[in-house]
């Protein structure tokens, strides 16, 4: 396994780890996202620092197990081939979350006009409220977050399957 | 991209020249040894700059290295 197709695997399951549990974390917030700014921007910082943490830590794990890379070239024209079109198909999705953020955003503008939805009283889960409901700073940054590692995770395995199929 | 139809002698080359192994041919000329395995497997087309280095420390022409079925 050559260094780049070592550190895409690492990426990914990091990514993957990380993600799914910040996005839990996110999920489980009762009531009103505007209400949990603060603990949002500390599940935030954890996630970077739990994503460099595992990223050393499986690096030093995947040294061991399987001992440094005996290249004395990083990356070669076939590396560099399978990260421009990994990070191409990277941008399809990224593109594609970033266009369905827009549309919420202007969904949710449009939708807050409608008398049927202006309910006294009502409070809207996470959820609801990610995905359903008004939109404010907090959730356009969590929805573009997740394009963001969604396109990511992508990026990393197109380039795990062109290693492994071949390219 | 799953394959090339570009056929090689890199194997048999190798062997020819003291049994040169897979990670001292992508050293000398500058891949990875995952490289040179996907090019003797014909799953990776080299680009020509490096089909030319792996020719010259072979010390043979271009075509006795790498051939293209003509259909």
């Amino acid at each position: 396994m050559s260094k780049q197709e070592r550190a895409s695997w690492i990426a990914l399951f990091v990514n993957a780890l990380v993600g799914v549990w910040y996005f839990s974390a996110v999920f489980s917030l009762p009531g009103d996202m505007n209400l949990h700014s603060r603990a949002l921007v500390h599940l935030f910082v954890q996630m970077i620092i739990l994503s460099i943490v595992f990223t050393i830590a499986a690096e030093i794990v995947f040294h061991i197990v399987a001992g440094k890379p005996s290249d004395k070239v990083s990356q070669d024209e076939r590396d560099r081939l399978i990260a421009a079109r990994a990070t191409r198909n990277g941008y399809y999705v990224l593109a594609s979350g970033v266009f369905i953020v827009m549309a919420r955003i202007v969904m949710a503008a449009s939708v807050e006009q409608m008398p049927a939805f202006k309910r006294a009283g009502h409070v809207p889960g996470v959820i609801e409220t990610l995905f359903g409901g008004a939109v404010s700073p907090l959730h356009i940054a969590n929805l573009l977050l997740l394009a963001f590692m969604l396109a990511g995770a992508f990026v990393n395995a197109s380039r795990v399957f062109y290693y492994r199929r071949g390219y | 991209m799953s394959g090339t139809p570009i056929r090689n002698e890199i194997r048999r080359l190798r062997f020819e020249r003291g049994e040169m192994t897979q990670q001292q041919l992508a050293d000398a000329v500058g891949a990875t040894r995952q490289t040179i395995i996907a090019i003797e497997a014909a799953k990776y087309a080299p680009s020509l700059e490096l089909a030319f280095r792996i020719a010259h420390v072979f010390g043979v022409p271009l075509e006795h290295v790498f051939t293209f079925p003509a259909k």
